[in-house]
């Protein structure tokens, strides 16, 4: 890495290189069955390069082409963007232990009988449940370096755990799915399996709702869905962009008064948690919202330049729509671990003190909206209809509306005690520990 | 060379197991973001990589590694995941032993146009966009193009070297008042030829006036209407909608979903008719061979509204005792091979657009499409809309969201247009759960105009 840097520096002002190597093992039971074994060993890298005050960037996954690599750099650059940012000096990182020996330890062997179990006791409870389940280990070493010096590496080890199916019955599909992701294997699988089964006993029953305004719990993983209009709008991206409707809003109350949202990179229960970004800046843990006022944004080098935020480590080289970190994806801000604060009522309060509403877990369609304004709208994909106190059937056909901003302020009944790891798409899959939040008024249009 | 080399791995390897291929990619892309006055992303990458994917006693072993030099030992881990794994029989459809070099034909090759040269184009679309209206103060031009070359071969004898160039670019009018933000955007793409980057001027304009309108249009009222869908929509609804579910490792399987999904099947009424194409000539989902080394081709879904085709890879073709269809597609060398869309259409019918507007007394136009989303039940976000009231074109609304049922839906669809419009953009097709979600996959798609009884519509 350093050598690379070396000879781009003979060529160029400044340089980094960020360098990613994965492994994963990854065993996939498919339709009731052990179907599938993955290896994967994949190594690549990405240089960014600034020359006469403009910036370059390649991307190689073989060392051999480095040489010619850094001249295309270099000719990138004379077209390239104003390089607005310096790249950071080397500065004191967090010591984080960032992989629980149990993980390396997690081979395809565990896996296979885990696995087994799990679709064992999906299939005791309903033997038609096309059952489906993969585990996998994943290591991600990251190198970040760059001419000022700086020169960090970590590797960082998760494990996970996911179980569901599809269970038709007439022209109905029911599709559960509960996904488990750490920094260690999940230790009680069959809590998880119990999860699904309960879901799809109260799923097979038909029920429904009518249009209006009703009470509705998010489980922590539909929470997720209708985060990540939280999440744009509170990027330095969207500020520098000024495209967040939050630009001019710091230090005013926005949520209501109960929330508290932090982004926390150096959580030892983390998965997304790490020493420094992807260019190289130190990790933190960054206040975004704290009692519903609005203290921060997430920035990288060029946002916080741009916009004079602080710079809070958040760069990140995420690949879009599946938010894992990848070595051929662009430098943006972007969550780590994100962490919203608990309540006063419990899960299960929360669905007694309901006479007629929804719990809804999984919302599909959001990412297809406007997720700036926190605006969002989706189809309520696996959602259970409460009737006095009690889960009665399963919600369908039923889309579900609003805008984060004015939900979260003005419509919250209460927060749940429980945080629960869950996460919405791709790679956020377990990297947001959040409660189940009970909203009143929320609109629901069912055909 | 690579050809050679995964030939000798295969000679080594290929008795240990009941079937192994060997796949190794290597590619070029260029990558540029182009928003407001600045070029954003400039960025070139070149890629080498292998795959091995080993078949024993219907197990699947499979590796993805980037030091070709281990080739060897990454195919043989394939194939002892294999053998773990496999416990009873492998089923593949048999296929024809293909030795073919495949190179691609380009009409301009966007390797032969200078770096300047892409810029100053897509630079014109941004400062077109900026010039438009003082309520549109940004554009994003998204550029990329790729240039790739696939080296398979198979225990079977096949060894094919292909080569695949795609290039495409999104451009979008970014309008905002303050308080909100609305979006115009255009999309054009080619598997032949650059010069679709060219001309898209008086598209691009017709975005920015709808960026525009949009920060005026009221939000649609939800509830439950006709609504007719234009051409571009109705691509993302039929690959949506349908084509997920006509892809066979959902069926082959399970035989609830089976029984759903027989030939004869009604899904809709006799006018319509669906195909997936990997032969459509220039279009981002055109193949020669796909990633199992078998011919492309034109598969009829839906012939006269009822089902008659799906699309597979070997293994769900062999296990349904259908014939593969030339539709097992990989992302690149990082993922193996599942049954994937290529170009999806809905075939013209003989409305007019004037036609399936008359007796509507409250409707919703819904044009151009943001994306969509598919399990049982479909979702998908309009561009923009239109009111219909009394078989008339009204105020433009926005926030369309639809989403249905996707079997009622389908037999809903009681009118469709002669105006088959095909649609090609950058971006592509994700699928896959977890660790497998592929994204994106060059994809096409097209269709006229189609009316749906009965959608609902979420709104505020």
């Amino acid at each position: 890495m350093k050598d690379i840097i070396n000879i781009a520096m003979k060529k160029v002002d400044e340089a980094d290189i960020f360098q990613m190597r994965t492994k994963r093992t990854l065993v996939c039971f498919e339709n009731g069955r052990l179907k599938e074994i993955d290896t994967i060993e994949n190594v690549g890298m990405a240089m960014r390069v600034v020359r006469k005050g403009r910036i370059g960037q390649v991307v190689f996954t073989d060392n051999e082409v480095a040489p010619g690599m850094i001249d295309k750099a270099v000719a990138i650059a004379e077209l390239g963007d104003k390089a607005t940012f310096k790249f950071p000096k080397p500065a004191k990182c967090a010591k984080l232990a960032l992989s629980h020996p149990d993980t390396g330890a997690f081979d395809a062997e565990k896996m296979v009988p885990i696995g087994q179990k799990a679709i064992d006791m999906l299939r005791e409870y309903e033997p038609n449940i096309m059952c489906g389940c993969s585990l996998a280990k994943t290591f991600t070493e990251v190198t970040v370096a760059n001419s000022n010096g700086v020169c960090e590496s970590y590797n960082r080890g998760e494990a996970s755990f996911g179980i569901g199916g599809e269970l038709i019955e007439g022209k109905d599909i029911l599709q559960i799915g509960k996904v488990y992701r750490g920094i260690a294997p999940c230790t009680d699988h069959e809590a998880v399996t119990r999860e699904c089964i309960d879901d799809f006993r109260v799923g097979r029953i038909p029920s429904g709702i009518p249009t209006g305004k009703h009470p509705v719990i998010f489980a922590p993983a539909a929470l997720g869905d209708v985060l990540m209009s939280f999440e744009g709008s509170v990027n330095g991206d969207a500020v520098a962009r000024k495209l967040s409707p939050l630009t001019n809003k710091k230090g005013q109350k926005i949520l209501d008064e109960r929330i508290t949202i932090t982004n926390d990179s150096l959580r030892p229960d983390g998965i997304l948690s790490q020493p420094i970004d992807d260019e190289g800046v130190p990790s933190q843990s960054t206040v975004i919202i704290r009692n519903g006022v609005l203290e921060n944004f997430i920035t990288d080098l060029r946002s916080a330049t741009e916009t004079k935020l602080p710079l809070t480590g958040n760069g990140s080289r995420m690949k879009p729509f599946e938010f894992v970190k990848y070595y051929g994806a662009g430098v943006a801000p972007s969550m780590t671990n994100l962490v919203f604060s608990g309540g006063k009522m419990s899960y299960e309060e929360m669905i007694r003190a309901t006479k007629c509403g929804v719990e809804v877990h999984h919302i599909t369609g959001i990412l297809l909206g406007n997720l700036i304004n926190g605006d969002f709208a989706g189809n309520c994909e696996v959602a259970f209809k409460i009737e006095n106190g009690k889960r009665v059937g399963r919600v369908k056909d039923t889309m579900i509306s609003g805008n984060f901003f004015q939900l979260f302020k003005d419509n919250v009944i209460d927060l749940s005690r429980e945080q629960i790891w869950s996460g919405s798409f791709g790679g956020t899959a377990g990297s947001f520990l959040i409660p189940y939040a009970y909203l009143k008024d929320v609109n629901l249009a069912a055909r | 060379m690579h050809k050679a080399h995964i030939q000798d791995v295969l000679k080594k390897l290929s008795k240990k197991c009941d079937y192994l291929e060997i796949r190794v990619e290597e590619y070029a892309v260029c990558d540029i973001l182009v928003k407001g006055k600045k070029v954003e992303v400039l960025r070139e990458a070149m890629e080498l990589g292998g795959c091995a994917r080993a078949y024993h006693k219907g197990g699947v072993g499979f590796s993805s590694f980037n030091t070709l030099d281990e080739m060897e030992a990454f195919a043989k881990l394939a194939v002892e995941q294999a053998r773990l794994v496999g416990r009873e029989k492998t089923n593949l459809a048999p296929a024809p032993v293909v030795k073919a070099d495949v190179k691609a034909v380009i009409k301009t090759d966007p390797r032969s146009i200078p770096l300047t040269k892409k810029l100053d184009i897509l630079k014109g679309y941004s400062e077109l966009i900026l010039s438009a209206d003082p309520r549109i103060p940004l554009s994003s031009v998204r550029y990329r193009d790729s240039f790739k070359t696939v080296y398979f071969g198979n225990s079977e004898g096949t060894l094919i070297s292909q080569e695949r160039m795609d290039v495409g670019a999104n451009i979008a009018a970014i309008a905002s008042d303050g308080s909100q933000t609305q979006m115009g955007h255009i999309g054009t793409g080619s598997s032949v030829d650059f010069g679709c980057i060219y001309g898209q001027e008086e598209r691009v304009k017709e975005a920015c006036r709808t960026a525009a309108a949009l920060l005026d249009a009221p939000p649609v009222k939800g509830g439950v209407y006709t609504i007719i869908i234009d051409p571009h929509l109705a691509g993302t609804f039929v690959h949506e909608g349908f084509g997920h579910i006509s892809e066979a490792e959902k069926v082959y399987e399970n035989k609830h979903l089976y029984e759903l999904m027989k030939f004869g099947s009604e899904f809709g009424r006799p006018i319509f008719n669906v195909y997936d194409s990997g032969v459509t000539p220039g279009s981002r989902g055109s193949i020669v061979y796909d990633e199992e080394g078998i011919k492309t081709e034109k598969t009829y879904l839906i012939r006269d509204g009822k089902l008659c085709g799906r699309l597979h890879t070997r293994e769900t073709a062999g296990k349904l005792g259908e014939k593969p269809t030339g539709s097992a597609r990989a992302m690149d060398y990082h993922f193996p091979p599942i049954p994937r869309m290529r170009n999806t259409c809905i075939e013209a019918g003989k409305s007019t657009f004037a036609e399936m507007l008359e007796g509507i007394k409250e409707g919703v136009y819904a044009v151009d499409a943001m994306g969509g989303q598919a399990e049982e039940i479909f979702t998908f976000t309009a561009g923009h809309a239109f009111m219909i009231r009394n078989g008339k074109l009204c105020e433009m609304v926005k926030n369309v969201t639809v989403s249905g049922n996707l079997f009622s839906t389908l037999k809903n669809i009681d009118m469709i247009g002669n105006d088959f419009v095909q649609q090609e953009g950058a971006g592509g097709c994700g699928k896959g759960d977890g660790w497998k979600f592929q994204f994106p996959l060059p994809v096409a798609s097209g269709a006229p105009h189609i009316r749906i009884q009965n959608l609902v519509v979420s709104g505020k």
